[in-house]
């Protein structure tokens, strides 16, 4: 099943190359750019560890290894005295990233317990290596595995919305293509401020999009599940297949929306915020589409209620990015270090 | 109400082909799958037995009384109608003709 997918809907396999431009309003835009920006930031995060190798190569040849500073595959240096330095014969250092962004190491003693916190020397790598964004790089990487796993969930649901998303139109719709223009204004302009303003926007149209049509479904799934279409004689089937119609029209643009805000988030490096967008669709499809997914399975002509129907299998999909959000957003990202004696 | 159970594997023969089994059945004979209730009409696949048919073809055998009963209504109507212009028309058709043959 897997393999299939990953070749029907290839912008979802990390491991295929970055896909040229597709047309912006295309049905599969939103995963692409999801997708592209996933694999750049890995491809990143591999670069920038064999960065941070190199420099360290050449700048401190003389390294104390620790265990786990060589499971990691970098090292990194602290701005701390020569002499705190060599007070220092073995032993583990934990490099902190707090919510502000500065980082910080600090020193295990011999009772345990961590030590004051130290500041970390930015300046020390001559290709101005960002800590904080080695931080994050090495994180994305181990995490690689579990975002790979959140792609090929997300490559399910989105076969099957593509062909709902043709020639549809109304306000709520046209909100998200307002958020999808902004966006793809927002790449094209010079100024980085107004570049920020129009992405800004466009996160809030596509937010805005999203939650009107969330709205709008739930009530649409209600009126078919309080029977409300029983009460038109002689007009059953009408009303439900046109209040599914509508039902499948709202998901297919919440489905985008949310793609296209979780692409633009990961685009800007923003991975916690990602992970936020791809829990907060978890949480809509556990609670709007799988309570009711068997219920819709008899509404919708085209689907046979089966687990691989159109409904069960929209409700698989538990993005299992709590764990992802978790290491994301944890305030304190720790990275074991071996020891340098020579931090110049 | 008599249910109705098939064969929940759309990739068996019996999903295919839309083969209904009995409710005492409990695995398919074709591939040995679980059997799950179904529609009587269209085979969707019900979550339980309450039901013989899936919210559409019940919609569907609604729609269908109430049209049938729409329909009966107008011929019945139709009926009185023509019921009451041979009862006011009636005499005079009665002795046009009594004057033809007379």
């Amino acid at each position: 099943m897997n393999e299939l997918i990953k070749s029907e809907n290839g912008y979802m396999d990390l491991e295929s190359p970055v896909t040229d431009e597709l047309s912006p309003y295309s049905a599969s835009y939103p995963v692409k750019l999801l997708s592209n920006s996933i694999k750049l930031k890995l491809a990143q995060a591999e670069n920038i560890v064999g960065n941070v190798y190199r420099e360290l190569e050449k700048t401190t040849p003389l390294v104390a290894q620790v265990s786990e500073a060589t499971k990691k595959g970098y090292r990194y240096v602290v701005d701390a005295t020569e002499s705190t330095l060599e007070a220092i014969e073995s032993g583990r250092i934990k490099l902190t990233t707090e919510k502000s962004g500065k980082l910080y190491a600090q020193f295990r003693e011999a009772n345990g317990h961590y030590g004051s916190k130290l500041p970390i020397k930015k300046d020390v790598f001559a290709k101005g290596i960002d800590p904080i964004q080695m931080a994050n790089a090495l994180q994305m990487k181990a995490l690689q595995d579990q975002v790979q796993q959140v792609a090929d969930q997300i490559a399910v649901i989105d076969l099957s919305v593509r062909e709902v998303i043709q020639g549809q139109q109304n306000d709520r719709i046209g909100l998200y293509y307002s958020g999808l223009t902004l966006f793809l204004e927002a790449r094209n302009i010079n100024s980085s401020e107004m570049k920020k303003i129009l992405i800004t926007q466009s996160l809030r149209a596509l937010s805005e999009a999203r939650f009107q049509l969330g709205l709008t479904m739930q009530s649409d799934i209600k009126y078919l599940a309080d029977g409300k279409y029983k009460l038109e004689k002689g007009k059953n089937v009408e009303l439900i297949d046109s209040r599914i119609s509508n039902i499948n029209q709202s998901f297919a643009f919440i489905h985008q929306a949310t793609m296209l805000r979780a692409g633009i988030y990961c685009n800007e490096g923003e991975l916690s915020a990602m992970s936020t967008v791809l829990n907060e669709y978890s949480y809509f499809i556990e609670n709007t589409v799988a309570k009711n997914a068997s219920f819709l399975a008899q509404c919708d002509i085209t689907d046979n209620g089966t687990e691989k129907g159109v409904w069960k299998s929209r409700a698989k999909l538990k993005l299992d990015v709590s764990e992802l959000s978790k290491q994301l957003n944890a305030s304190d990202k720790t990275i074991y270090l071996g020891v340098s004696k020579e931090n110049e | 109400m008599k249910r109705n159970k098939g064969c929940g594997n759309e990739s068996c023969e019996a999903h295919k082909k839309k083969t209904t089994y009995k409710v005492s059945e409990i695995f398919c004979s074709k591939c040995g799958s679980p059997l799950v209730y179904i529609c009587k009409d269209c085979y969707t696949q019900l979550p339980d037995d309450t039901e013989k048919y899936c919210v559409r073809c019940l919609g569907n055998h609604e729609d269908k009384k109430n049209n049938a009963k729409k329909v009966a209504g107008q011929v019945g109507k139709g009926a009185l109608v023509v019921g009451g212009l041979l009862i006011t028309y009636g005499k005079k058709v009665l002795s046009f003709a009594k004057d033809l043959k007379g």
